[in-house]
């Protein structure tokens, strides 16, 4: 078992009068956190991410569904930024000529010229389209915009939305189930696992046969046969909400067993026994003793967990079996990528994997972090 | 001549460990020899620093946080040429050429010090076939031999075992075959019976007494308990945090302890008594990191006098018996 | 005699297992309300066509779609003896078992190739990185493990399509074997033209099981590496890479070829999704079709196929287990 407290002690200024100070636990293993600057870098993007994604109407230049006739398939115009013009003049806020379209003669696909004559300057706090955030805040004011211009930082698809506005109105989803699913995950395979380890017997016995099977069915075969059942008539909200229950029911079954193992072992000790005599109930041994000790186990898991129903959201909505229009989700925005051909006349429209890759390499990275602060092995 | 006796002579030796809270100065500046056929005890209570002091005669203290940072470790591997240890690198070939073949070591855990998952007889072999030049059948007759002379039942048998089908005392006995599979001349023993049963510890120790006697082998006996130091030891040293407190004959430290500490682990042994409180040494071991400027045993001396508290004292020698304590050098701490 | 008749247990035990995740199987397809025949008139009626209420109950009379659910399951189950799976209703009535026999093999040849694959790099890499701690290079695997794991299968496929798109011939993308040698006998050419085109799916579907591997095996060996008969081990003068590779390396594979079990639903997996981006002849794409067209058959066999898959993978795995830790073996016989 660890040590439950350990003791850090610093210099103080004055010579005889050294001090020591004892952290709690939880202060410690703050502090040992630190310590793994990467995780720390990860929790600052996601927290980044989590609040642009939040306030997504604020943050993106236009909204989820609107379209631009005149702009389908624009490429990224984030490398069209520049400081200084044609005539080299430098100018302090940034800006972009006006794209123009025009059909290639050859291959008949859009391309787009600079114009010149019309500079778009980049403002901050623009008045655009008009929104209800969140469902109560009214506003039309946006972090960014050009103001007659288009500003399609990172392209349009097909019917010209702009993909970063899609990109952060999707990641509502996509960050959101995760953390939805995780929560379902987390109460079900604590329960399970709990009475598991601690009750032993005949219970335990059933239960592991239930984990058994339910962990040999392959999990993505299972989440694809599960949401081939959601109707197809059902709103996207439901189909939401179904795929997030899905996920939280499927995958329970690691953290179980995980769980049962754990508790198992802290079952036999002596302090269990001690709590056992004095007469203490069992609910209350549970919530008090063997939680506790098992929670950083469950935090540790739940982290490393979010990150695969992120994956399996994006893979289901990929196949068409996830999400539905008119909500978007960073797998859906990839859906047109299964042309082949896509991809290769308009390469942007990868970008929502980038942000896939991104959000669950730090949760990654701080699950990693967490178990090591848990249970450090390079010591 | 006097030089001729000795197998290994270590002249202060200091190990410190670079840790992200300081450094530890785990063994700090230690002198003693170990003679040929001869067994010296090292004793202490844990973290005193015994331990990294028997590791570094083999450079097998952990790395890279702990390192040499000064003093020799002389070795005489046949009486005449001198070999410095301290200066090998570590894992080198020189180094290994000795470790196992010249000076062998057993640990304390018996049941985590052998691989779980090579036979009895794959662990002897192995050394036998690192340091010898025999062939695979050969090995196997001196392995089955090394198995008899520790008194081990059936031993062809137990050559196919694995080590969680043995007891701890036999397991003990195969490290100690696997130790003394290659005649070593210097044995280390790191508190080798520690975690055995009183019975078998007295089985082990009188084991180890009687190899000792017919290889004429020296041994480095490490333990805390003072009655494995009267039973095995010719000479003993005494640690604490990292320096050698008093150094001595086995009987004369037994017949008449000098230094306080010292003094202080014998009264607290406990004896059989009909009433009265068990003796203990008042405070606790020193932090590490925070040593007292002058004798780090001060704090908790009950004869300590106003010089302890300042300067730390040398090993001062009364004819053969070594300690490192003001109170036997008046004139000095005035 | 202990290993032969644990294997022989253990099959008789999964036996009932496989009985009753064969019921779930049957039941999850059925979840979905209507039925194929529903399927069927939806999937015309996007066509643009449309199919009368009597054709629709033909279909369901004859593919005894209204019968109850345990008539229906047996007349599924009664097949399996004499090898028969039913029919795939939305491929015109062909027998699963051919469908299977024709995809089955290039599906265990990818899986098994992925697995080979991520353990012959990831466990020298592991090792590699445990024993080198905190140097650069270990700094920089770490790293390439994490994105590794972090870039989900399918979106490499499609990543490294685009790549090829852009630098290599593409007509290695997309398929297993070039034109002129479909439905062709193998021979010499057919196999060099067929391992041209492995290469990608076998990467994309192993990824991330290397980096997962990569990132255990170090875990393992830090763990192992502390151990003290490691110290032992060193005291009888063995040299480093000895101790690091038939000491260490040999304890802590173990836990890896104990988690093979849980390795083999992954690669599965993966191998489903990228069989599906790269449009490969394997189950995958198969049993996404048959999911689409409630074609309960169809999907109700492939997804039992695959749990028989998993469950022998996890019974190799265990035996492997057995041979190479000497105290699993004796707390079996």
């Amino acid at each position: 078992m660890r040590n439950v407290i350990a003791v850090f002690f610093k210099r103080k200024k004055s010579q005889e009068n050294e001090e020591y100070i004892a952290l709690s636990e939880g202060q410690l293993m703050w502090r040992q956190f630190l310590k793994h600057r990467v995780a720390v870098i990860a929790s600052i993007i996601l927290i980044f991410l989590y609040s642009v994604v939040i306030f997504a109407d604020f943050f993106a230049p236009y909204g989820m569904l609107t379209s631009h006739k005149f702009h389908l398939y624009a490429p990224p115009q984030i490398t069209k930024i520049r400081f200084v013009d044609s005539e080299d003049k430098f100018h302090l806020r940034p800006f972009m000529y006006r794209q123009v379209a025009a059909r290639d003669p050859k291959t008949l696909r859009f391309i787009y010229k600079d114009d010149l004559k019309q500079k778009d300057f980049i403002h901050f706090f623009v008045r655009g389209e008009p929104y209800t955030m969140l469902g109560f805040i009214k506003s039309d004011i946006h972090l960014f915009g050009v103001g007659e211009g288009k500003l399609f930082l990172l392209g349009t698809d097909i019917i010209g939305r702009d993909l970063l506005s899609r990109i952060i109105f999707g990641g509502r989803v996509s960050l959101s189930i995760g953390m939805i699913g995780v929560i379902i995950l987390v109460i079900i395979g604590t329960i399970v696992g709990t009475i598991s380890g601690y009750f032993g017997g005949w219970i335990d016995n059933i239960l592991q046969r239930i984990i058994e099977i339910i962990r040999i069915i392959p999990q993505v075969a299972l989440w694809m046969a599960l949401a081939a059942i959601i109707p197809k008539e059902w709103p996207s909200t439901y189909v939401y909400l179904g795929i997030v229950i899905i996920f939280g029911m499927i995958s329970w079954a690691g953290l179980a067993r995980e769980l049962r193992g754990k508790v198992l072992a802290i079952r036999r000790s002596d302090f269990i026994y001690a709590a056992e005599i004095t007469g203490a109930s069992t609910s209350r041994i549970i919530a008090k003793h063997i939680i506790p000790n098992v929670l950083s186990h469950i935090i540790v898991i739940a982290t490393l967990s979010i990150p695969i129903m992120i994956i399996g959201e994006a893979a289901l909505s990929f196949l068409g079996l996830g999400i539905k229009p008119p909500m978007t989700s960073w797998g859906l925005l990839l859906t047109q990528l299964r042309e082949v051909q896509t991809l290769k006349h308009y390469p942007w429209l990868i970008c929502p994997a980038g942000f896939i890759v991104v959000s669950v390499l730090c949760f990654n990275f701080i699950g990693d972090a967490l178990r090591d602060v848990n249970d450090p092995h390079s010591r | 001549m006097k030089e001729n006796n000795v197998l290994v002579d270590v002249r202060d030796l200091a190990v410190y460990f670079h840790i992200e809270q300081g450094i530890v100065k785990a063994v700090d500046g230690v002198n003693f020899k170990i003679e040929k056929g001869k067994s010296l005890g090292v004793v202490g209570e844990s973290g005193c620093g015994k331990t990294v002091t028997a590791l570094s005669l083999l450079l097998l203290h952990p790395q890279p946080e702990g390192q040499i940072e000064k003093g020799n470790i002389f070795f005489y591997p046949d009486g005449e040429n001198r070999i410095d240890i301290a200066k090998l690198g570590i894992h080198s070939k020189q180094i290994r050429k000795r470790r196992g073949n010249d000076i062998a070591m057993i640990f304390q855990e018996p049941m985590m010090s052998l691989n779980p998952v090579h036979s009895i007889g794959q662990q002897i072999m192995e050394s036998i076939r690192l340091h010898q030049k025999v062939n695979k059948r050969r090995a196997k007759e001196i392995a089955v031999e090394a198995l008899r002379r520790v008194r081990i039942s059936a031993p062809e048998q137990r050559m196919n075992e694995y080590p969680f089908q043995l007891s701890g005392g036999m397991r003990q006995r195969v490290m100690i075959a696997i130790a003394l599979s290659c005649n070593p001349k210097l044995l280390i023993a790191d508190e080798p019976t520690t975690a055995l049963d009183v019975t078998i510890e007295a089985e082990i120790l009188n084991l180890i007494k009687d190899l000792q006697r017919e290889l004429g082998m020296a041994l480095m006996m490490i333990t805390h308990d003072l009655g494995v130091i009267g039973e095995v030891t010719d000479d003993v040293v005494v640690m604490y945090v990292g320096k050698i407190v008093e150094k001595a004959n086995t009987r004369k430290l037994f017949e008449e302890p000098l230094h306080p500490y010292t003094k202080a682990l014998f009264k607290s042994r406990p004896e059989i008594r009909t009433e009265g409180r068990l003796s203990s040494i008042k405070g606790s071991v020193p932090n590490p990191y925070l040593l007292p400027e002058g004798c780090s045993f001060e704090p908790r001396c009950e004869v300590a006098m106003d010089i302890c508290k300042k300067k730390a004292p040398e090993l001062f020698n009364l004819d053969g018996h070594y300690v490192s304590c003001w109170k036997y050098n008046e004139k000095e701490a005035l | 005699m202990g290993l032969f008749s644990y294997i022989v247990k253990r099959t008789l035990f999964s036996i009932p297992v496989i009985i009753v995740i064969s019921i779930l199987c049957f039941g999850i397809i059925q979840l979905p309300p209507g039925d194929y025949a529903d399927a069927y008139a939806a999937v015309a009626a996007s066509a643009g066509g449309s199919v009368s209420q009597e054709y629709i109950e033909q279909i369901r009379e004859r593919y005894g779609l209204d019968q109850p659910f345990w008539i229906q399951y047996w007349r599924w189950v009664k097949g399996f003896p004499e090898g028969d799976f039913g029919i795939a209703m939305s491929l015109q009535g062909t027998p699963v078992a051919d469908l299977l026999k024709e995809r089955l093999p290039m599906t265990l040849f990818l899986n098994f190739s992925a697995l080979i694959f991520a353990l012959m790099i990831a466990l020298p890499i592991g090792i590699f990185s445990a024993t080198h701690q905190y140097s650069l290079l270990d700094y920089i695997l770490t790293f390439i493990a994490f994105i590794g794991i972090a870039i989900p299968g399918f979106i490499l496929a499609v990543f490294i399509i685009g790549i090829s798109i852009f630098w290599f011939d593409s007509s290695y993308i997309g398929r297993l074997y070039s034109n002129e040698f479909i439905g062709k006998a193998w021979n010499m050419d057919k196999i060099i033209d067929f391992l041209k085109h492995i290469p990608v799916p076998i990467i994309a579907i192993g990824v991330a099981q290397t980096s997962n591997t990569m990132r255990i095996m170090r875990g393992n060996m830090l763990d192992v590496l502390q151990q003290p008969f490691i110290q032992t081990a060193r005291a009888k003068g063995l040299s480093e890479p000895v101790v690091n590779w038939k000491h260490a390396a040999r304890i802590a594979i173990n836990p890896i070829i104990s988690r093979i079990g849980v390795y083999l639903p992954e690669i599965i997996a993966t191998e489903m999704l990228v069989s599906i981006v790269l449009n490969l002849n394997t189950i995958g794409p198969l049993f996404y079709d048959s999911l689409i067209s409630q074609d309960m058959y169809l999907a109700g066999t492939i997804l039992l196929v695959i749990s028989i898959i998993l469950v022998i993978g996890n019974l190799i795995a265990d035996v492997a287990l057995a041979l190479t830790d000497p105290r699993i073996r004796f707390e079996l016989m």
